[in-house]
């Protein structure tokens, strides 16, 4: 009732159709690169060529199998902390859901760079395995890191979605349950899993969606042809083969897949659940040895995968600090300058679609909804492989351009903006637009003046989200930014390929703490939102 | 004045059907009724926050029925006060001013918080002040429009007896002295008989009983020897 009161007739419709085809005009920076990556890639007479070779067949089977079981360990993971977490309180465990956040949000370069130092054939772990005359080499490339880096990567989004309901969700009837003589067990499977089921299976696909479009960290930690995904493969198309073509039959494929899991992961079926703030635990009780057993298994994995990692990222950092100033300015000025153009164009998107969004309503609010979620299946590499192609000539112009790779960084950045500003729109009580309208206020005065400041806070998380993602972002940069023009991700990469690790992990620790900086704004201001 | 004729409105399966009424400059008509009989709709389809069916809502002798709630000059004083949260106090009072681009609304402010007695929470914040004297903010901030017409969405259900009982004292020397025509919607038998010149009593959207507070009285005393 609230919202129809806002859209059917507060202000001109014609204002807010002038602002929809604005939103619309400015996703055209993503739809047409698609569609004409799409008509490359499908619709000509060799399109399907590639299914023909057996090299892309083991590429494809690499990729899906490897997200599979990525996100299969990062649900066994993040579900076994999500329980411990929801029935259990132990030292840490506010602790483990902050720095969850932080696991999920950390550039993916510095992970494999993490990974790469901790387990790989230069890294202690092997130095270790050595001194017992163990060898390491066989285990410090391959499945073993791609598999650890994904689950590091994605158990937080079992943790926190999983455990967030488990705690989040009423348990009545699992008490009555429990009361009229029904085991733990029983209870679990037949009531409270079936009201988690909605975030076990959004996080599954989130996971598998994310872990099959995996990029960085196969490559660096693949080592060979044998480890390529589809995003590696379209890599190594544009930048080593050269071979556009071939690039743009595997992003199609990609994209399908991508969109179709994404699909999967949105889908809502009805599910009827009720919320209380007041929690029960049921499942584990404090003196069980089982429960100890569990909490001591998950320490271990999180020490392994977590832990050992960012340790080594720190140590190894801090040893490397040495840096000339000039270098360490220009990288950190080209990263803020791509940051803050990535900022403006997607919180200006963002509050765009997100105005729209809470304005409208029926099919075109759904339309937009629809629209800004639609960059969810896209990574950065495959859309800046769209514009070279629409644009082949520009391929060599753009480079060293920062406009290019912050619009395509903000294109991908968007679903995320636009969900923190949308929040922000609804947090805002309709009576005071109500009011504010009762009072003379038009649409610009009520979205300047009301709107507009009790969003500041959702603008400016919005904001660091899209310069969080700029600083991690290597898919965008790999192809368009040049060596006299390097953002962090990018010049760690490259230290990397030159096997400088000890000139990297030094850089890693600068990106580090800039991403510290970001992630720990962002926790403020979310911890002020709470409370207001 | 304010006055509708053939007023039809429906949201969802509700149909708000209400017969001709008017409130003259200077008096206050009260909207009685239970839970769901249409009270509130009645406000917002007045107000322009709802799509009406047809009728005609006249404003002086302007018919705003097809004007945007902005246009329409009616203000609206909401249950929970709504006062922006992010303005003092006096920011709040003068907003409609500065929206109008009056230059006077620095005195005009002044007057007002005098008048309602919040001169000394100018400089608060909507959070920083009781409910009470937010409720007085957010009717100094209707009244300071100079609109003829006031809509009240049950001002006075979210406070306590005494402070209900000074600021609708308070409401009815606001309705005489700037001569608006206020619809009050309640729940509360008491505040209408305190404040109102007449009262129309809605069930299932229709209208039951209309007339002046006299007439009201005098029946619910029929009605009951012990009331």
């Amino acid at each position: 009732m609230a919202s129809k009161l806002d859209t059917n007739r507060f202000g001109s419709e014609v204002g807010l159709n002038l602002l929809f085809l604005l939103g619309v005009f400015g996703l055209l920076f993503l739809v047409v690169p698609l569609g004409y990556l799409i008509v490359q890639g499908a619709l000509q007479p060799t399109s399907f060529s590639v299914f023909s070779d057996p090299y892309y067949w083991h590429v494809f089977e690499f990729t899906y199998v490897q997200g599979l079981l990525s996100a299969v360990l990062s649900g066994m993971v993040g579900c076994l902390g999500a329980v411990l977490y929801s029935e259990l309180r132990f030292p840490g465990r506010r602790f483990l859901w902050n720095a969850s956040l932080v696991c999920f949000s950390l550039p993916t370069i510095l992970v494999a760079l993490a990974f790469s130092s901790t387990w790989g054939r230069a890294g202690w772990v092997s130095d270790v395995f050595s001194l017992f005359g163990i060898s390491w080499t066989q285990m410090s490339r391959g499945w073993f890191p791609i598999l650890a880096a994904h689950t590091f990567f994605n158990f937080p989004l079992f943790l926190r979605g999983v455990g967030g309901a488990l705690v989040e969700l009423d348990r009545t009837e699992e008490r009555a349950a429990l009361s009229l003589g029904a085991s733990r067990w029983y209870c679990f499977f037949t009531l409270t899993l079936r009201k988690i089921a909605p975030e076990l299976r959004s996080a599954f696909f989130l996971a598998f969606l994310y872990c099959s479009s995996s990029f960085l960290v196969v490559l660096l930690l693949g080592g060979g042809p044998k480890f390529t995904t589809l995003e590696v493969a379209i890599y190594q198309a544009v930048k080593i083969d050269f071979n556009l073509g071939i690039a743009a039959r595997l992003a199609v494929f990609q994209l399908a897949a991508a969109f179709l899991i994404y699909a999967i992961t949105v889908r809502n079926p009805k599910v009827s659940r009720r919320w209380s703030s007041q929690f029960f635990s049921l499942y584990c009780f404090h003196k069980s040895k089982l429960n100890h057993l569990a909490l001591v298994i998950f320490s271990l994995l999180i020490v392994v995968l977590v832990g050992f990692p960012l340790a080594t990222l720190l140590v190894d950092g801090a040893a490397s600090l040495a840096l000339p100033w000039d270098l360490w300015w220009e990288v950190s000025l080209t990263s803020l300058q791509l940051a803050c153009l990535t900022c403006l164009i997607s919180v200006g998107m963002g509050v765009l679609l997100a105005y729209l969004y809470h304005h409208l309503s029926g099919k075109k609010q759904r339309c937009v909804e629809y629209l800004a979620n639609l960059p969810l299946a896209v990574s950065t590499l495959v859309l800046t492989l769209g514009w070279i192609l629409l644009f082949p000539e520009l391929r060599w112009e753009w480079r060293g351009r920062l406009l290019p790779v912050a619009v395509v960084q903000s294109m991908v950045v968007l679903p995320l903006v636009y969900r923190l500003i949308r929040d922000g729109f609804s947090r805002i009580p309709p009576e005071l637009l109500r009011s504010a309208a009762s009072l003379g206020a038009s649409r610009r005065i009520r979205f300047l003046r009301i709107e507009l400041p009790l969003l500041r806070r959702s603008l400016c998380l919005g904001g660091l989200m899209a310069v969080a993602f700029s600083f991690g972002d290597v898919g965008a940069v790999i192809l368009f930014l040049t060596e006299d023009l390097m953002t962090w991700p990018l010049w760690i990469f490259r230290l990397m390929a030159k096997y400088e690790f000890d000139a990297a992990a030094g850089a890693g620790l600068y990106l580090t703490l800039w991403m510290v900086l970001i992630l720990g704004l962002m926790g403020r201001l979310e911890e002020k939102e709470r409370h207001a | 004045m304010l006055s509708v004729s053939n007023l039809k409105s429906r949201v969802g399966s509700f149909e708000l059907a209400v017969d001709d009424f008017t409130v003259p400059s200077g008096e206050l008509l009260s909207v009685l009724g239970v839970s769901g009989s249409g009270k509130s709709t009645l406000l917002n389809v007045l107000a322009g926050f709802l799509p009406m069916v047809s009728g005609t809502i006249n404003v002086g002798e302007t018919n705003v029925a097809d004007l945007r709630p902005e246009h329409r000059k009616i203000g609206v004083v909401f249950q929970r006060a709504a006062l922006f949260p992010h303005l003092s106090v006096r920011q709040n009072i003068e907003f409609p001013l500065k929206v109008q681009k009056r230059s006077d609304f620095d005195e005009q402010v002044q007057v007002w918080l005098r008048r309602l007695g919040i001169e000394e929470l100018d400089k608060r914040l909507p959070h920083e002040i009781s409910e009470g004297q937010a409720q007085r903010v957010a009717i100094a901030r209707a009244f300071i429009t100079g609109f003829s017409t006031i809509l009240m969405d049950e001002p006075f259900s979210a406070l306590d007896t005494e402070t209900r009982a000074s600021l609708r004292d308070e409401l009815r020397t606001l309705v005489t002295e700037t001569q608006c025509s206020v619809l009050m919607v309640s729940h509360h038998l008491e505040d209408a008989k305190a404040i109102s010149d007449s009262v129309m009593i809605l069930n299932q959207g229709r209208t039951q009983w209309q007339g002046s507070v006299t007439d009201w009285d005098q029946s619910l005393r029929q009605q009951s020897p012990t009331s």
